[in-house]
């Protein structure tokens, strides 16, 4: 007798499905005559199978479809003295030949199709190019990204990520929706340009106006810089945007910046042109507000030795505006108060 | 137990041949029942539903021999019987032992359901198989209401067929303990009718 707790389980379960060979079967009927809680357990599977064979019953047989069945058996010269569902002895045998080679020829097709999955693991690393012409074009890159190309946009990406970091090249305008993968970041190439994401939804232009590179996050977080320089980077988290010019070598000054004294900084009930003032003062920036009326939005907070960005982080979700920056400017913008 | 089909002796006490008209009554009231009753002994649904077609025609084509002052339910029951049990042994899967502990080889066995009612166990079992994760579900699903055997669930589904059956066993778990009040049920009324 198996001792697999699980064993004679299962084995009533394949009976009651009809999925029990003969020599299962003599083996369920020995262990159930072996021991009286084995038959109260198969007891037990019985009317289980029963209720859900009753509740089958009720939901896939159509009466009207079987009286018609029945309507069409008896209107023809039906002989019923052959049992139609019964196989001729012979017959059985080359039905349970066939159903076996059926099974190993299923074997061989699941491995086919397999290896066909498998494929681009194995061999050389190609790289590839996609472009679109004259319409939006989306693919899915050998991690999982998917990318939307702008008509006229062009990546190149090879057929396999095995490298340190996930690098593709950009020319023109694409969004990308990032797989996740803290392990193997995403890097794309923009010219002299590089923008980095772990798992994130943004959209890069490489030909944007100011002959800069535009980099707006959706979700997630986005590193910029120049790729001659990575330790000068660019955060940008979502809802955030800024623009590199192509030609110059330097950030945008703003970015991590610390206050120039380390003080802390209060603002109680402050309108937003009195922060800004202060906070170019402290900071040594150049940050501007898009619309007047953005001015007279009024809040509170206080910073200790934070960068300029975490300031930003504050006002923008506070007051529910936009940060931005044009080359060395920080533009806020949004709806306005009164 | 003669209800929706009144046969009529007519003043001469004969026989009345069953018309088509009455015969469809007898079809509709019964078709499921016997299609239950033949699961239990193939365990095979579409098996039971041929069994079950080729039963009425052969009592179609009888009708005029057949002696309907007695039940035909228990006619039709015992043609079913007989040809399940000519199906298992044609297919080598006649068991006696199994049939003996399934209380289905003494006498014929009544369609043992007239003491539930359909829709709540419809309900109840609907509610359950929703609490399953989804694979699971789907799995039970595809096996039990598709009528798909275990390795056509696993060509499917890609998996192996030993993950089938243990999703197959959980499944089966949950349903048990979900149904376990009308299990007893059953089980107390079978044990009230082999006592008497």
């Amino acid at each position: 007798m198996e001792t697999n707790p699980t064993y004679y389980n299962d084995l009533i379960n394949r009976y009651f499905s009809g999925d029990a060979t003969e020599k299962e079967a003599e083996e369920l009927a020995e262990w159930i005559k072996a021991d009286e809680n084995n038959r109260k357990a198969f007891d037990k599977e019985n009317k289980l199978f029963q209720l859900l064979n009753k509740s089958t019953i009720e939901r896939s047989v159509n009466i009207d479809d079987e009286w018609i069945k029945f309507k069409t058996a008896i209107s023809g010269s039906v002989n019923s003295g052959q049992e139609k569902y019964t196989l001729p002895p012979e017959q059985t045998s080359r039905k349970i030949w066939l159903v076996r080679a059926l099974r190993v020829a299923a074997v061989f097709v699941i491995l086919a199709i397999g290896s066909y999955f498998l494929y681009p693991y194995l061999g050389k690393v190609e790289n590839r190019i996609l472009t679109a012409s004259n319409e939006i074009k989306k693919a899915s890159l050998p991690d999982g990204t998917k990318v939307t190309l702008s008509p006229g946009s062009t990546i190149m990406y090879p057929s396999r990520f095995k490298e340190e970091k996930r690098k593709i090249k950009l020319e023109g305008e694409a969004y990308f929706e990032v797989r996740h993968d803290e392990s193997q970041p995403f890097l794309i190439a923009a010219g002299n340009i590089s923008v980095e994401v772990l798992g994130t939804s943004f959209y890069v232009n490489t030909n944007a106006p100011g002959n800069t590179v535009e980099v707006k996050v959706t979700t997630g977080k986005v590193a910029v810089y120049y790729s001659d320089k990575p330790e000068n980077k660019i955060i940008l988290t979502a809802g955030e945007n800024t623009s590199l010019s192509k030609t110059e070598n330097e950030l945008p000054a703003t970015e991590n910046m610390l206050p120039s004294v380390s003080e802390k900084i209060e603002f109680v009930d402050q309108p937003l042109s009195k922060i800004v003032t202060r906070l170019n003062n402290i900071y040594n920036a150049d940050i501007r507000l898009a619309s007047e009326n953005l001015g007279n939005c009024r809040m509170t907070a206080a910073f200790e030795n934070q960068s300029l960005a975490s300031v930003l982080n504050v006002i923008s979700s506070t007051l529910d505006v936009q940060i931005s920056r044009k080359g060395n400017s920080v533009i806020i913008s949004g709806e306005g108060c009164n | 137990m003669q209800k929706s089909f009144e046969l009529q002796n007519t003043e001469n006490n004969s026989i009345q041949i069953l018309n088509e008209e009455i015969f469809e009554k007898l079809f509709r009231e019964h078709f499921k029942g016997l299609c239950f009753l033949a699961t239990r002994y193939v365990k095979d649904m579409e098996t039971a539903r041929e069994i079950v077609q080729d039963v009425f025609v052969a009592f179609w084509e009888k009708r005029a021999n057949i002696d309907l002052s007695k039940s035909p339910k228990s006619y039709l029951g015992t043609s079913v019987y007989n040809k399940c049990l000519n199906y298992l042994r044609d297919n080598r899967k006649f068991n006696k032992d199994l049939l003996i502990a399934e209380n289905l080889f003494t006498d014929v066995p009544a369609e043992a359901t007239d003491v539930l009612v359909v829709e709540e166990i419809t309900k109840k079992i609907e509610s359950a198989i929703a609490e399953l994760p989804e694979k699971c579900r789907e799995i039970f699903v595809m096996n039990r209401f598709e009528q798909l055997k275990y390795h056509e669930i696993a060509e499917k589904l890609q998996l192996s067929v030993k993950t089938v059956e243990s999703q197959m066993s959980k499944a089966l778990q949950h349903m048990r303990l979900r149904l376990a009040d009308y299990i007893t049920l059953l089980l107390l009324i079978l044990y009230f009718m082999k006592n008497n």
